[in-house]
């Protein structure tokens, strides 16, 4: 569906949404469009909001003050089972009774589907997900990346306009994390279904979304793609919470491109404002590990930032190596870079220079 | 799973040991000494089955038990019917008001049967409440007590409480997300109950009926006292041969029957439960 | 109205002194010192009743104490007589045990030496048990309604009618066997032995008519208070209770079913003598007037109903009454089982 622009149109149109508990607010007026076919995360610590979300999308509570719209409906006051959503749960809520093509087939049931076109789309579904001969077991004769699937095979297989996933791969262990985490993005590509995903790993968001939207104190906090949220975070928090870094106080002494930040008495580095930020202003430089070069025998490359301190301890594993360094000024910072058999592993204690181009820092105001 | 020493095993049988003597003494060794009651003679002497065969050969203990096992599983029926409402109303409530309700469940043991009779009697008599409420839109009385109706209500009276707890802890082990998936796949609060809250709370309710139906099979004052001549009941017969025919066999006899009817009862539903184990204890 | 002296301590040690002239050397009041017997009855206003006519009054007489116990239970009696070790001395009985108690050898022969009890109702003595008591069973009858019409006879109740009405009979076979018997005309005196084949002839044509089989006494005022029945057979305390609380229900002392309260002691009491001489204190014509003012229930002297409060007396049966029904256990006692079993079988159908 296109509006006349030719843009795709949005799935879901969020506007003043907000949730109070008497006097506890849940959720602040929050403002979202979902175009038809995105992956939408939510991310963000316990108690930032993100659950409040989708339970609202869900309709599993209703809203204090705003609209909500899916797919050109107004459904603010259309109850849970009238939204024709699916939504995917991280204990799987599978039906322990009922077989597996038995809880597939629940929600077809439910739209009066006739039997044998229940039975072929049953079928379809699980080679979808890849698991075609478990129809006869009972959910606990599964594993538990298996019950997930499971799980969302029966959410596709009505076809439903939204997905809704709270934290579905929490109870997985790493690696069947990952491996799930591929398979949903594999889906999500086959079946162009617009998709919003809940978890507080940022990792995860950032390996499966299209967007992602970090949520803080039950408040959005700054909706971008990966890209965006990685390279270009917009507060503190969101540097601090989504991929590793380091975050040193730095003041604004010069503006200009690019301009000159000053982080202590002696020590200042060239960064490139994207702010108007006067001079004066107070904040912190983030720098993330694998943007930083810790120098050996002096070759600093020209136009290069340095900085000064003594190499704590380094961490190899295998491909990567960490560098731990306390500068002179106190501040502690990390290094990673690949790992280089014959130069990685280096003395605790040396005094070391740590280097990095002046496009790869980034100043965010307090 | 490890591997149990035989250290281990007798350890664990060490412990259960005082549990053992315990229940051995106090319910064994009585349930020995009836059975052993029963197959004497009546006056003195040997071992004989001569009570077990007046019991099956006389039509009046045929039928009693007839009317026993009738009256049994209708309590139990409608035991269930006014027990699985309350039960689920208490499942939603918040754990305090629960408390509370729970309480109320409760009165009923609070009450003596003859007491429960004048009561009953104010509320569904000819001239009761219900009656007389009825008589002020002219409609002639209704007979709820002194027949099968009475017995009915009187039994589920006590009865309820048993079957409420069976059927409230099944409920509550349920997870939560359950009920919100079906709503979310477009199923309505009736077909919820119907195909997911019903069934999983099916171990309860055949834990609670076990226990009503038993329970029944022992009543005897309550349908005396709210039945009709009709509503005779098996224990009245052990009443009657030990306090006023004094004829102690008989009564172990019946008494006897009673137990094994309950234990039939308890390893056919067993059976059934066995069958076909419902909540998964997985569900990581 | 005659003037209850309390008993003395003189009047009694003479009534025992003369006792003792006639009896054995070893029985005098010094020697009672210091013991205790155990006496079982089934508590309640009776028991209470008991106690002040004639426990406290016994043990202020012979320095006898007297510990009571609840729950009077041939098969506990039984198991005691039998192993030899009875802890119980004394038992209230009801008409029922009397004759199986004495067959199963569960009770002490009455000492006539010590007990005397010439001049009681002969219905009240028993080689091994003493009758102290009588109580009565009859008609009730509710007096608000029915325009007052009502039956006070057994054959008026049995003429559903000439008397209509709910009738409320007892839901077992004893006295209600009886009781069809009266109601087909059989006077009293030739009710024993039973015809049952015509009193269950009887019981069938009354059928009908019978709204309650009652289990419990208690319901057998409540039903008529309650609307529910109208025409009970009951016992005289019941009725006399209700109508002291202005509940409208009478009764009828025509055709009475009379009950004797029995006491016995048990085979091999450690206190044979101590629990003797309590029989035959209950055997005293002045202690029984008294027990008949606090309970109800009238003495087995048929000359002692004079001396008992009016107010109490009102509600005494008549026991030298002819038409009254002295409840004959000893038939019963080798029928009670088939005949129990006939009657259920009977009210299934």
């Amino acid at each position: 569906m296109t509006d006349s622009s030719g843009a795709k149109a949005a799935m879901i149109e969020i506007s003043g949404l907000r949730k109070d508990y008497g006097s506890v607010v849940a959720l602040h007026d929050t403002e979202l469009s979902v175009p038809t076919g995105e992956f939408l995360t939510l991310l963000g610590p316990s108690g930032s909001g993100k659950t409040t979300l989708l339970n609202l999308i869900a309709g599993m509570a209703s809203p204090t003050r705003g609209r909500i719209v899916i797919n050109g409906r107004d459904v603010t006051e259309v109850p849970a089972e009238k939204r024709g959503l699916g939504m995917v749960f991280q204990n799987y809520a599978l039906m322990p009774h009922m077989t597996v093509s038995e809880n597939i087939a629940f929600p077809l049931e439910i739209r009066k589907v006739p039997r044998a076109e229940i039975r072929r789309r049953v079928a379809e579904v699980l080679d979808l997900v890849r698991l075609p001969h478990v129809g006869d077991r009972k959910p606990k004769e599964l594993s538990g990346g298996q019950q997930q699937r499971i799980s969302i095979a029966r959410c596709i297989v009505y076809k439903p306009d939204l997905i809704l996933m709270d934290e579905p791969l929490g109870a997985l262990d790493k690696k069947l994390r990952e491996q799930m985490q591929l398979e949903i993005r594999r889906i999500h590509k086959e079946l162009g279904i617009t998709m919003l995903y809940v978890t507080h790993d940022q990792e995860e968001a950032l390996n499966m979304s299209d967007r992602i939207m970090l949520m803080n104190a039950r408040r959005v906090e700054q909706i971008g793609t990966p890209d965006q949220l990685y390279f270009a975070p917009r507060t503190q928090f969101a540097a601090d919470f989504i991929g590793a870094s380091t975050l040193l106080d730095a003041t604004v002494a010069e503006t200009g491109e690019p301009a000159l930040l000053r982080l202590s008495a002696s020590e200042s580095c060239r960064v490139r404002l994207h702010s108007a930020a006067p001079v004066g202003t107070v904040g912190k430089l983030l720098l993330r590990p694998e943007a930083l070069r810790l120098v050996q025998n002096g070759q600093v490359t020209a136009g290069h930032n340095v900085l000064h301190g003594h190499l704590d301890n380094t961490l190899v594993t295998g491909a990567t190596s960490k560098h731990f360094v306390t500068l002179d000024n106190g501040a502690t910072l990390a290094i990673q870079e690949l790992t280089d058999p014959s130069t990685t592993r280096l003395e605790p204690g040396l005094r070391v220079q740590v280097s990095w181009p002046p496009e790869t820092g980034r100043f965010l105001e307090n | 799973m490890q591997i149990r020493t035989t250290n281990a095993h007798v350890r664990d049988a060490a412990y259960a040991m005082p549990a053992a003597l315990f229940m051995a003494l106090l319910f064994a060794l009585p349930l020995f000494s009836v059975l052993h009651q029963s197959l004497q003679q009546e006056n003195g002497g040997g071992l004989t089955i001569q009570a077990y065969a007046k019991i099956f050969t006389t039509p009046l203990f045929l039928r009693v038990a007839y009317t026993t096992l009738e009256v049994s599983i209708s309590a139990t029926v409608f035991s269930l019917l006014l027990a699985y409402p309350i039960a689920y109303f208490l499942a939603k409530q918040s754990p305090r008001r629960r408390a509370l309700y729970m309480i109320l469940v409760l009165v009923p043991f609070w009450t003596s049967s003859l007491v429960k009779s004048f009561s009953f009697m104010v509320l569904l008599g000819q001239s009761g409440i219900i009656n007389q409420m009825l008589g002020a839109f002219g409609i002639a009385p209704v007979k709820m007590l002194f027949n099968r109706f009475g017995v009915m209500v009187g039994m589920s009276h006590f009865l309820i409480p048993f079957f409420v707890f069976p059927i409230l802890t099944s409920l509550r082990s349920q997870p939560l997300e359950l009920a919100k998936a079906a709503a979310i796949m477009g199923a309505g609060k009736l077909r919820i109950f119907l195909r997911v809250t019903l069934p999983l709370s099916l171990p309860g309710v055949m834990a609670g009926a076990l226990l009503v139906f038993i329970l029944s099979l022992g009543f005897y004052i309550i349908p005396a006292l709210l039945g009709g001549r009709q509503d005779m009941m098996f224990a009245n017969l052990v009443d009657f041969y030990t306090r006023e025919a004094l004829n102690w066999p008989m009564a172990s006899a019946v008494a006897v029957l009673l137990v094994a009817a309950a234990a039939l009862a308890a390893m056919l539903l067993s059976k059934v439960r066995g069958g076909s184990s419902i909540l998964s204890e997985e569900g990581h | 109205m005659p003037d209850l002296q309390p008993l003395s301590r003189r009047s009694v040690i003479g009534g025992l002194t003369a006792t003792a002239i006639a009896s054995p050397a070893y029985i005098r009041p010094g020697w009672a010192q210091g013991k205790r017997i155990v006496i079982v009855n089934s508590g309640g206003a009776m028991g209470d009743a008991k106690r002040k006519a004639l426990y406290d009054p016994f043990t202020k007489a012979t320095g006898i104490e007297i510990v009571t116990a609840s729950g009077p239970d041939l098969a506990k009696i039984k198991a005691q007589v039998e192993r030899k070790d009875v802890e119980w001395d004394i038992t209230d009985l009801n008409d029922a045990w009397v004759p199986a108690a004495a067959r199963l050898g569960l009770l002490e022969k009455i000492d006539e030496s010590i007990v005397n009890r010439a001049d009681a109702i002969p219905q009240s003595k028993h080689d091994y048990a003493v009758g102290g008591t009588v109580y009565a069973a009859g008609i009730a009858f509710p007096t608000n309604r029915l325009g007052g019409k009502a039956p006070k006879t057994w054959p008026e109740f049995w003429d559903a009618k000439g008397f209509p009405g709910r009738r409320g009979l007892r839901n077992r076979v004893t006295d209600t066997l009886e009781i069809a018997l009266m109601g087909d005309g059989v006077p009293a005196s030739q009710v024993y032995p039973c015809d049952v084949e015509r009193a269950f002839k009887a019981l069938e044509r009354i059928k009908p008519a019978v709204s309650h089989w009652i289990a419990q006494t208690a319901q057998t005022v409540a039903l008529i208070q309650g609307n529910e029945t109208d025409f009970t057979y009951t016992y005289t305390t019941r009725v006399k209770d209700l109508q002291a609380v202005n509940v409208p229900i009478d009764y009828s002392f025509k055709q009475n079913i009379l009950g004797i309260g029995w006491i016995g002691a048990l085979k091999g009491t450690r206190n044979r003598d101590a629990a003797m001489r309590f029989l035959a204190f209950t055997m005293d014509k002045d202690r029984q007037v008294e027990l008949s003012n606090l309970s109800g229930d009238a003495p087995t002297y048929a000359d002692a109903l004079a001396k008992v409060d009016p107010a109490t007396r009102k509600w005494l049966p008549n026991i030298a009454d002819p038409d009254n029904l002295f409840v004959n256990a000893a038939w019963w006692d080798s029928r009670i089982e088939e005949l129990n079993t006939r009657f259920k079988e009977w009210l299934l159908t």
